[in-house]
């Protein structure tokens, strides 16, 4: 579904990512995990198309389609769906809003008429349910006021909304509370199909209790250094970050 | 309407100004960004033969009012018979605190003055300006609001070729009235005009403004309220957009002049093309006005590399126990905001229109009269390309 092949992006003189390579099959869930400035989120945004990056060189395919070549919306349209490490606040746009345009712009790519004012109703009921996410915030400015945790349904929600092929999750975990995380994971799990991929990105061991993953990557300056199952995950947990340095430096 | 006799005083006064007072340039302070002489110049463009009245005017109820080049036309104007419009009234001119070249222009010109009276609840007044010549036109309103009375004033502008309008406003509001007033001033991309507006405010009394400014080619709204009663309240707002060469130019003033009053002033202005914007708010706060409550926000989004916006906010405060806060913010859009709303698969134009919309729609919804925003705001929505 996926395929990243020796990606190298730079923001400025700043090299981030250096000779990236994952590839990603249907229905996989994938765990990137690794130290607060090894390039996860450059690794997202350059997925997403955000447009301040530099890829210098490697190729990003999705279904055979060249990524880096489609615009953002042509990419979320095409099925990839960011959810942010810090969603942006849109004062004076409702989140229901936000997501008439989103289905109406998904469903008109997919050659279908827009959504009439029940259907859509009745489906942002059931995919606000899935996130345990009152009615009321669905009327308020995206994002306006919202807690951190509130910010991370919103996403979830959206991407419940969207039915995405391909899932990047951003630290969607960091900060919440237990309560929270079992609420987003739930939500994760329920859009978990066998044609759907997810690539989720942590910080912590602690999301992975809830979302398994099938496979687990250990990031490190901007490339995967180690990969392996669950396990490898709580080795991480248990030995810290430093234990790959050190592996590392040995080599 | 009873004719009475056209107070000479005034009028000789304005005269007597205009003598020794030219039209003002960007070497007078209250005129630094604003070219007036690009905009009226001596070339005489043709009269129109005939202008439509605006699609509103057949969708309002209430009362409404034709003004044809400053002058009512008795004939498409319908009103109540609990308001009272005369030509005259005593009140006339002295609701104007300070003479500048605008409304002494206006004083020495006008023909017959709109001068209404109100009290209890009232139906909207509706104002329809129809300019249908290139001279200069000087309608001239007078609005006595009674104690305890309400009404709404919706006023809007219609040309069809090159109009130059100088406009002088002046309302009263009696003690515990109320007066909402928008004026819609989107047309063509002719009209070309200076508006004074000036409210005296007495105790208890609420005056809130709202102006829509789009479309024109020249706007200079001076809106002035002066709060001369304890616990009297005003509101000034704005929405200005400006295009190709247009400027829109909003001189704010709120005058507080004795204790405990409230205001709030906000104003936000969208500049496309070879537009310019200009803000000056002004809070003065008297010695005596302890306790005063005064906010103003002002902000700006520019859309082009040429487009210009000028921001002055002017805090005199005199007295020491008031709360006072402004804020000005001049940006242009927002990359982060339009990438989250890519990356939800909506394409770049129309995020910018929902921005767009979403960030104009906060004045519309100041429009107290409920029929008045829902027909400006369903317009702006297709105008925006907005389906929801
Ligand atoms: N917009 C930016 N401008 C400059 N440097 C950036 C920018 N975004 C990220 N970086 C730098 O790139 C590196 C990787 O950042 P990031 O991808 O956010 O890491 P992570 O998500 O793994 O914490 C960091 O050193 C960070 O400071
Ligand atoms: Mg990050």
């Amino acid at each position: 579904m996926l395929v990243i092949r020796n990606l190298n992006v730079a923001i400025g003189e700043k090299k981030i990512l250096k000779d990236f390579s994952l590839t990603i099959n249907a229905g996989e869930v994938h765990a990137i995990m690794g130290p607060n400035g090894t390039g996860k989120s450059t690794l997202a945004s350059v997925l997403a198309g955000k447009a301040e990056y530099e890829v210098e060189s490697g190729e990003v395919f999705f279904e055979g389609v060249n990524l880096l070549e489609l615009t953002p919306d042509a990419r979320a349209l095409a099925g990839v769906f960011l959810a942010f490490q810090y969603p942006v606040e849109i004062p004076g746009v409702t989140t229901t809003n936000f997501m008439k345009a989103a289905v109406n712009a998904k469903r008109k790519h997919d050659g279908l008429e827009p959504l009439d004012a029940k259907s859509f109703l009745q489906l942002m009921n059931e995919k606000r349910q899935i996130v345990e996410l009152d009615k009321s915030y669905l009327s308020r400015s995206i994002n306006e006021g919202f807690s951190g945790g509130e910010k991370k349904r919103n996403e979830i929600f959206q991407m419940a909304m969207l039915n995405p092929k391909l899932a990047i999750l951003d630290e969607t975990d960091s900060g919440l509370d237990i309560d929270a995380l079992r609420i987003v994971a739930n939500g994760v799990n329920s859009l978990r199909t066998k044609e759907n991929s997810f690539l989720v990105i942590t910080h912590y061991q602690r999301l992975l209790n809830y979302i398994v993953p099938d496979f687990v990557h250990i990031m490190y300056d901007g490339k995967i250094v180690k990969t392996g199952d669950k396990s490898l995950a709580l080795q991480m947990e248990e030995k810290g970050y430093d234990w790959v340095k050190e592996e590392l430096a040995a080599n | 309407m009873s004719a009475t006799m056209i107070n000479e005083d005034f009028r000789t006064r304005a005269k007597a100004f205009l003598q020794t007072n030219g039209m003002p340039t960007s070497r007078d302070e209250e005129w630094r960004f604003t070219n007036l002489r690009k905009y009226f110049t001596d070339a005489v463009a043709p009269n129109s033969t005939s202008v439509e009245l605006p699609a509103y005017y057949h969708n309002c109820e209430g009362n409404k009012i034709v003004l044809v080049n400053g002058v009512l036309d008795a004939e498409r104007s319908q009103f109540d018979n609990t308001i009272e419009v005369t030509n005259t009234h005593p009140l006339l001119g002295s609701g104007i605190q300070e003479e500048n070249y605008f409304t002494a222009l206006n004083a020495a010109n006008y023909t017959d003055a709109l001068c209404i009276s109100v009290k209890g609840e009232n139906q909207p007044i509706h104002i329809f300006h129809i300019i249908t010549k290139a001279e200069f036109v000087f309608p001239r309103i007078l609005l006595s609001a009674k104690r305890s009375s309400s009404v709404v004033v919706n006023e809007f502008y219609t040309t069809s070729s090159t109009a130059n309008v100088s406009a002088v406003i002046e309302v009263f509001l009696e003690e515990n009235a109320n007066v909402n007033w928008h004026a819609i001033q989107h047309d063509n991309g002719a009209l070309n005009v200076v508006n004074h507006v000036e409210a005296q405010v007495a105790r208890d009394a609420r005056f809130q403004y709202v102006s829509l400014s789009q479309n024109s080619r020249f706007i200079r709204n001076t809106i002035q309220a002066r709060l001369n009663g304890e616990n009297a309240y005003a509101s000034l707002n704005g929405f200005y957009q400006t295009d190709g060469e247009s400027l829109v130019d909003n001189h704010v003033l709120i005058d507080h002049k004795v204790a405990n009053c409230e205001s709030h002033q906000l104003f936000k202005g969208l500049l496309d093309g070879e537009g310019t914007g200009v803000f000056n708010g002004k809070i003065m706060v008297h010695q005596d006005a302890q306790k005063t409550n005064a906010y103003q926000s002002s902000k700006a989004v520019l859309l082009s590399e040429t487009a210009t916006i000028h921001t002055k906010p002017q805090l005199e405060i005199f007295a020491d126990d008031v709360k006072c806060s402004h804020g000005a913010a001049i940006g242009q859009m927002n990359k982060n905001e339009i990438f989250y709303f890519m990356a939800r698969g909506i394409d770049e134009k129309k995020a910018a229109a929902i921005l767009n919309y979403a960030y104009v729609v906060e004045l519309y919804e100041r429009v107290s009269d409920e029929k008045l925003k829902a027909y400006l705001i369903e317009k702006l929505k297709k105008e925006s390309d907005i389906d929801f």
